[in-house]
């Protein structure tokens, strides 16, 4: 082959009949000649004919009812957290602006998205606030946002005033509003900018969590996190709002956090302390309310450092900060980055990365574990009988719920694979079937109740067994 | 599910409303948005069929379709009252799915995986019945296929599976991707021409290349002693 490039454009229109007589004589004499145009035009052909296959390919039907029982919770969640949505024109001499507004449940305690407040007793409104764009730092994972459709998000994406932000399970984003102040956003997390202004930031959390680090503030200014009923406001601290179907929670590591509702002062939280609304929700413990990466002001000239998602890694560590497993993109200052990826069974790799430029992705292939030490070891299958036949209430359990949720009747004969770790954990299970799958909420359900199964520790080694189920009625 | 009389078959390509329905404040998106559950299972009805192709199409054969189908709606609850009607509904709808599609295929480079899928028995009506040999034959070209899109970027890839596979013409995808409707055409073309190359390259397809350069128009002439020369 030559370095001659392929005349796609030419061989496109050879292949539309787009071309003079003159012309395809022209193509026809130069492919006679040219074996690089020959090959171009050959795939040209096979990518028609696979174009075709994927056509041809069928689409599974996916489990509609599951996804029905999803979008079914998904209401009633979002009944719970936001009021219907209205629409409001305001018809203004000079424009209409049309605004979308949440209604949270109650009346909201302070304006939120207008700028200056006239206090009571003061004779003058504050000055107005010049709007500020903050920056994306780091994410893990997937994560979107944006005013209307969620698009996806990336370090270096702005922040600005009524972007929302989502994280999916097992993903997180690192925002800096401005110097020293920013916030990280949890996993399973939609949180919205409502005021990023000087010196104001109000966050207004529809669910999840998220951790803030706030500068010590200036007369006037004020960072708030608005989750449900309550509002969280804060003059310079470090803290975390969890909020959810069950209530909303606040963790204070650093400084002092106002808890209002209704304008009013419900409490008073200093570092270290934990105020919740409901003894149900699950508030982030003391000392583990992360801290955003990147708040330094020149962060938004360091390199990205991109890490991939590999199987087997449990946690990172960049520059000495834990990360949790998957994909990442995260600032970071130039010069030497010192990376750990730490798996299961001590598995771990060490790495130095010079940062430069625009940053740098490490190649999944770049990072091998160190030997995996996974020994294969002993248990008795008297020692593991008990713990199944414990376990068999909650399956069947399962059998009752996916019938009285989804209607559907598991039916089948299905294989149960466990894999025991060392210290009797269930470090992996599996749910096989020889015929029909068994219904996804099924397994789902089965993978869970196993997953809490504690066995005694197998000598020597991880165990796996197999164990037959028979569900239903099945000859 | 969209009556037959309501639909307009773009074969091969979407399913999507006729103007009739299309244009003009939908009633039914309008009660959705007012929070009517019901309209909003009817729209979910409607349109799943669609999006959980477009899903399967973008991101190929995987486990993970249904739940990435999952979420687009999850969006489409979450986002539906901030629909103002500036496109169209099956535009804006496409959207979010092709932006959901892109954050599964971003989140953690998980490329799809071709494992425990299940692939539908028989062939279906009113087509040629197919051998499971030739079945299985094409399920392999589409995934060595696939496996060359992830060489893509994102953003030819999703212009490539838009046009070619789904058959979105070119103004229409400009909307979904916020793009001039000249840069989709010409990340189309870059598309096909970095995977031409790509194809000619592969173990698996690269054969079936060789094979027909021997059967194209202007096949060079072989001499008795080996020379090429021209037909």
């Amino acid at each position: 082959m030559s370095d001659h490039e392929p005349k796609i454009a030419a061989l496109l229109a050879y292949e539309a009949g787009e071309l003079s007589p003159e012309g395809r004589r022209r193509v026809e004499a130069h492919l006679g000649t040219c074996e690089v145009c020959r090959e171009a035009l050959a795939s040209m052909r096979v990518y028609d004919e696979l174009v075709r296959d994927v056509k041809a390919e069928p689409v599974p039907e996916p489990d509609w009812s599951r996804m029905e029982l999803a979008l079914r919770r998904e209401a009633r969640r979002a009944r719970r957290r936001i009021g219907p949505a209205v629409w409001v024109g305001l018809a203004a001499a000079a424009a209409a602006v049309l605004a979308f507004l949440y209604t949270q449940r109650g009346a909201p305690e302070e304006t939120l998205v207008e700028a200056p407040r006239v206090e009571p007793g003061e004779a003058r409104p504050e000055p107005a606030r010049l709007r500020i764009t903050g920056e994306v730092t780091a994410v893990v994972q997937g994560v979107s946002g944006g005013t209307d459709v969620l698009d996806p998000v990336e370090v270096g994406t702005p922040v600005r005033e009524e972007m929302r932000i989502a994280t999916a399970s097992g993903a997180l984003a690192h925002l800096r509003f401005y110097e020293g102040t920013g916030v990280v956003v949890q996993p399973d997390t939609l949180v919205k900018v409502e005021e990023l202004r000087e010196g104001r930031v109000t966050l207004a959390l529809l669910e999840g969590a998220v951790a803030s680090e706030v500068t010590p503030l200036g007369e006037g200014d004020r960072y708030a996190v608005r989750a449900g009923d309550y509002t969280v406001r804060v003059r310079g601290t470090r803290f975390a709002v969890v909020h959810g179907e069950s209530g909303t929670a606040v963790t204070v590591d650093e400084g002092v956090v106002e808890v209002l509702r209704g304008g009013e002062v419900v409490a008073t939280v200093a570092a270290p302390g934990i105020w919740r609304s409901d003894d149900d929700v699950e508030p982030i413990g003391e000392g583990q309310v992360p801290e955003p990466l990147a708040l330094a002001p020149e962060a938004a000239g360091w390199p990205v450092l991109e890490l991939p998602e590999i199987d087997w890694v449990r946690s990172w560590q960049v520059r000495g900060r834990e990360l949790p497993p998957g994909a990442i993109a995260m600032r970071v200052p130039a010069g030497d980055c010192d990376v750990s990826a730490l798996g299961d069974h001590g598995r771990s790799w060490r790495g130095r990365i010079v940062l430069a430029g625009e940053g740098q992705l490490l190649e999944p292939e770049a990072i091998r574990p160190s030997a995996p030490e996974v020994r294969v070891g002993t248990l008795a299958p008297a020692l593991i009988a008990p713990v199944v036949e414990r376990g068999k209430h909650g399956l069947r359990r399962c059998q009752r719920q996916v019938d009285l949720e989804t209607g559907q009747t598991v039916v089948g004969q299905f294989t149960l694979r466990v894999t025991i770790g060392r210290t009797g954990e269930v470090q992996r299970a599996e749910l096989a079937s020889q015929g029909e799958p068994p219904p996804a909420a099924y397994r789902e359900c089965v993978l869970s109740q196993v997953g809490n199964w504690t066995f005694p520790p197998p000598t020597g080694g991880i165990v796996t067994f197999e164990q037959p189920l028979r569900v239903g009625t099945v000859q | 599910m969209l009556s037959s009389a309501a639909t307009v078959d773009l074969s091969p390509g979407l399913t999507r409303q006729t103007a009739s329905t299309m244009d003009g404040p939908d009633p039914l998106i309008q009660r959705a948005q007012g929070g009517d559950e019901a309209a909003f299972n009817e729209l979910f009805r409607r349109h799943r069929g669609d999006v959980s192709r477009l899903v399967h199409r973008v991101i190929g054969a995987s486990p993970d379709v249904e739940d990435v189908v999952q979420d687009v709606f999850v969006h489409v609850y979450r986002s539906l009252p901030r629909f103002r009607g500036e496109s169209k509904f099956s535009t804006w709808l496409y959207r979010l799915t092709v932006n959901v599609a892109r954050m599964h295929l971003r989140r953690g480079r998980s490329r799809p995986r071709f494992v425990d899928v299940p692939v539908p028995e028989g062939p279906r009506e009113a087509e040629p019945a197919e051998t499971p040999d030739r079945a299985a034959e094409r399920a392999e070209r589409v995934r060595a296929l696939y496996r060359l899109l992830d060489g893509l970027s994102e953003k030819k890839r999703m212009v490539l599976v838009l046009h070619d596979f789904e058959g979105v013409p070119a103004k229409e995808i400009a909307e979904m991707v916020e793009a001039p409707v000249l840069t989709v055409r010409t990340r189309l073309f870059y598309a096909r021409k970095e995977l031409y190359a790509a194809i000619a390259q592969d173990p698996r397809l690269g054969p079936a290349v060789q094979a027909l350069m021997e059967t194209l128009p202007g096949k060079p002439m072989t001499t008795r002693d080996g020379e090429e020369g021209g037909s």
